[in-house]
């Protein structure tokens, strides 16, 4: 673990324990949902460059209380080109913290692993931060959102290599009136990079279909209207899988 | 238990309010039963009757007209009763208490008659009325002091200030029955009225000799104008005004994250996968937030117009314009007055001057 990674994790857990909204918090508030994406991966390797495309399902869940949450995805998939195939699984886990209404932070690790028949798995492993920025666009209803991380310590287990990693998020998240689904329409795209060698992007367009107390712009709404001791999830990106 | 209570109560709040009405009618009864006593000649009865009522003193004391009354009987009664210098003394009382006082040619005999006139001759004072609260505007219009004599002899009406210097002389000259002193409300320079502030006006009554034997002080309060003699229009309920037009923060705060978040998908892909031509899909999601966005700020109708405000303000704009309107009328009138407030004259006498 870097020394940048350490210094997160001590300023995320100071910010837990010390925070005195910790006393103002209210309930655990826990969303699921569940996302088709249509994935495009770049692979490039010293000059040999591939494309393979293809799909991919998954999950997540976010747990929130007051101004923490935490979030889990999974996700799995195939992608292909005329020439090569492989499988790809990737998750992440992350802890969150609501500096504003309108802009969350996060902190924790996102791998990504490729599978190829006769070879040995490729997975990509990296220690994040990431902030997301949202604003309401019909409050209560339709709400756009922004995330961005960026991989504060990284590897590669084939070639084992050190890696950076980065990526971003963008999208609409719309709600159901006076229900507690939600709809998700994301695209995005990330990045590792392994001695400037070795690259892997991958890009989708992700479509997420949840039901719970996700982050919408009612929320938003409310932490506007009143102090941010009120229940508010913490804002959230979406559609991106972590490598 | 609670009628003992009751009586108890009603005892006790007789107790305080008897003696106050006995003492009204005591004094009204004495001077009544001093009058009959008088009239039976029964002098010496009729005397003490009429001390007894004119002793009591508070809210049960004889009226001014009462106490008039109560001295020319008792004036008659020492006379009669050849107490001529308690006669003289008494009559004397009345006069610089009523200089107007003229006793009933019809009821008293003629040596009570010409007792009363040789004191009333012989006691220059003077008694004055004013409006207790009026406003004039100096130089062209005047208040009035409406002075009356004992009898005829010289007086000199001025306005000083508290500190004794004389802010304007308004007479100097002989009074006989009655005297109208009118003060225009301005200064003895005649160009300014004074500050405002506490004055008095004094009637010194001067007898042959020239010498003060009197002086009526009359408080008199100069005020700044008077304003807002129209009353103010009531306030509407609500008197804040409201934007007439939908404001076009809101809309541009919905407008906002889309814009944004549009450039995002155009330019962030770009920077985050440095080397790699990110694909068109992007676009897509761009798009639709996008114009989502537009929608949003079209929905808000930025600058369109809100009748129920438009409204709304109207009657708080034709209020403020009615309120400023009384205001202006107001101060038109008001503008050159002063305001004069008198209050209640007394006779003093100079120590060892005056008969």
């Amino acid at each position: 673990m870097t020394r940048q990674l350490r210094f997160a994790c001590a300023a995320l857990f100071s910010a837990l324990t010390l925070t005195p909204q910790l006393r103002a918090q209210s309930r655990w508030t826990v969303s699921f949902g569940a996302s088709g994406a249509s994935e495009i991966l770049h692979s490039r390797l010293g000059t040999a460059q591939a494309r393979l495309s293809g799909s991919q399902f998954g999950g997540e869940a976010l747990a929130t209380r007051g101004r923490f949450a935490a979030r889990l995805r999974y996700g799995q998939g195939h992608v292909t080109s005329d020439t090569a195939a492989r499988d790809v699984v990737q998750g992440e886990a992350l802890v969150g913290y609501k500096a504003r209404s309108w802009l969350g932070l996060w902190l924790g690790p996102r791998a990504r692993t490729f599978v190829a028949p006769g070879l040995s798995d490729r997975r990509w492993l990296f220690w994040s931060g990431g902030v997301t920025a949202r604003g309401a666009i019909f409050p209560g209803y339709l709400d756009s959102f922004v995330e961005m991380w960026q991989g504060f310590s990284g590897t590669l287990n084939r070639p084992a290599s050190s890696a950076s990693g980065r990526g971003v998020d963008l999208g609409v998240e719309a709600r159901l009136p006076k229900r507690r689904w939600w709809v998700r329409l994301a695209y995005h795209i990330d990045q590792g990079r392994a001695n400037d060698s070795h690259r892997d992007t991958v890009e989708g367009l992700a479509l997420t279909v949840g039901r719970g107390d996700l982050i919408s712009s009612a929320a938003l709404q409310r932490s506007r209207e009143y102090p941010p001791s009120s229940e508010s999830p913490c804002a959230e990106g979406a559609g991106r899988r972590a490598q | 238990m609670r009628p003992a209570l009751l009586l108890l109560l009603g005892l006790w709040s007789g107790t305080l309010a008897v003696p106050r009405l006995a003492a009204a009618q005591a004094a009204g009864a004495a001077l009544t039963q001093g009058v009959r006593a008088y009239d039976d000649l029964e002098f010496e009865q009729a005397a003490g009757l009429l001390r007894h009522a004119l002793a009591v003193q508070g809210s049960g004391a004889l009226s001014g007209a009462d106490v008039s009354r109560a001295l020319i009987y008792l004036t008659a009664t020492e006379l009669l009763r050849d107490r001529r210098d308690s006669a003289r003394a008494i009559a004397r009382r009345l006069v610089l208490m009523n200089p107007r006082f003229r006793p009933d040619e019809l009821v008293f005999p003629p040596q009570l008659l010409l007792l009363y006139e040789v004191v009333r001759r012989a006691t220059p004072a003077v008694i004055g009325e004013a409006s207790a609260d009026t406003a004039i505007r100096p130089g062209s219009e005047a208040m009035v002091v409406r002075l009356y004599a004992s009898s005829v002899h010289d007086i000199a009406a001025t306005l000083v200030a508290l500190d004794g210097h004389v802010v304007r002389t308004l007479y100097r000259g002989p009074i006989g029955d009655s005297l109208v002193v009118p003060w225009n409300g301005l200064d003895s320079a005649g160009t300014n009225p004074p500050p405002t502030g506490a004055y008095a006006l004094t009637v010194s009554s001067f007898n042959r000799d020239g010498r003060v034997v009197r002086i009526l002080r009359m408080p008199v309060e100069v005020l700044p104008s008077p304003t807002d003699t129209l009353p103010h229009p009531p306030p509407p309920a609500d008197s804040m005004l409201l934007p007439e037009r939908q404001p076009i923060g809101p809309a541009l705060r919905v407008l906002a994250p889309g814009v944004l978040a549009g450039v995002g998908v155009a330019v962030l892909p770009g920077l985050v996968a440095r080397g790699e031509q990110p694909s068109g899909a992007r676009f897509a999601v761009g798009a639709t937030v996008t114009l989502a966005s537009i929608a949003a700020f079209l929905s808000h109708r930025p600058g369109r117009q809100i009748p129920a405000n438009v409204a709304h303000n109207r009657v708080i704009r034709d209020w403020r314009r009615a309120v400023a309107d009384v205001a202006r009328r107001n101060a038109e009138q008001g503008r050159g007055l002063i305001g004069v407030r008198t209050g209640v004259p007394v006779i003093l006498t100079p120590g060892g001057t005056g008969p």
